[in-house]
């Protein structure tokens, strides 16, 4: 789910920024979107111990039920400053809190952006 | 004092009391300029022979980085390679065409006049399309 406001204007911008032309290839267009977007980022890009990562797996295969987290895409894309989440434990969101970081240094590194991720004690970064 | 304040204070009196490397940066480029300016003037009068290949090679070198010949030849002026798109992703790209929510001629992709709603639901595409290929890969 997305819930960033991205329409046809913004994507003509962002393309025209970055290869210099309003309508994108195919490729371009992909990319933008990629970018854009973090679910798609991550998607496209993230691992976790060797594999891509997955926020939905079909058929309740309970073997990759670790992989089923359709949560966290809200999560994700919701990209106001400030998110307080009330959950239970173990449901990825550190993993996808350092994974929202890397997307947010990669899509500001025209800017040269200083990222720093805490965590609350030393255990949760291990 | 909370922590927060107290590395604000501090990062203030770094920046009053100190040169940014900013500024340092932005001299260094200047006096960079100035030489490299100069150092042309003479070498193209002469006053500065060239008198061995190497000497040719370095300068030549220089020429190339200053002037990205070696991406413009391969035809990637300014960008590297674009990830390839999968059949998958693709697909959702074309279905989106065919629904008229783009227009694509040779020049490329018109998405002017797509609404966030449609981009949503393109993105929403992309996503299932790259999650399969994910899920496959298990």
């Amino acid at each position: 789910m997305s819930v960033n406001n991205i329409d046809g204007k913004l994507i003509a911008n962002v393309a025209l920024q970055t290869f210099g032309t309003t309508k994108p290839t195919k490729e371009q267009l992909a990319y933008v979107l990629t970018m854009l977007n973090p679910s798609s980022y991550l998607l496209k890009h993230h691992v976790i111990k060797g594999h891509p990562i997955t926020f939905h797996v079909s058929g309740r295969n309970s073997a990759k039920a670790n992989a089923h987290r359709p949560w966290q895409v809200q999560i994700l894309n919701d990209q106001h400053p400030d998110k307080v989440i009330i959950k239970s434990r173990q449901l990825g969101l550190s993993e996808m809190g350092v994974a929202e970081m890397i997307h947010f240094a990669d899509s500001h590194s025209y800017a040269a952006v200083k990222c720093l991720y805490t965590f609350p004690r030393l255990c949760g970064a291990l | 004092m909370s922590m927060t304040d107290e590395l604000r204070r501090k990062v203030e009196k770094k920046k009053s009391g100190t040169t940014s490397s900013a500024e340092v940066l932005d001299l260094l480029n200047e006096a960079m300029s100035k030489s490299l300016k100069q150092y042309l003037i003479r070498l193209n009068a002469g006053e500065i022979p060239i008198d061995n290949i190497a000497d040719l090679q370095r300068v030549f070198g220089m020429f190339k980085e200053a002037n990205n010949i070696e991406e413009a030849l391969e035809g990637n002026s300014g960008a590297g390679a674009l990830p390839e798109i999968s059949m998958k992703v693709e697909k959702a790209i074309d279905e989106q065409v065919q629904k008229g929510k783009m227009s694509e001629d040779e020049e490329g992709l018109d998405v002017m006049n797509m609404s966030a709603e449609d981009v949503a639901e393109l993105v929403r595409n992309f996503d299932i399309a790259q999650n399969s290929e994910n899920e496959e890969a298990f």
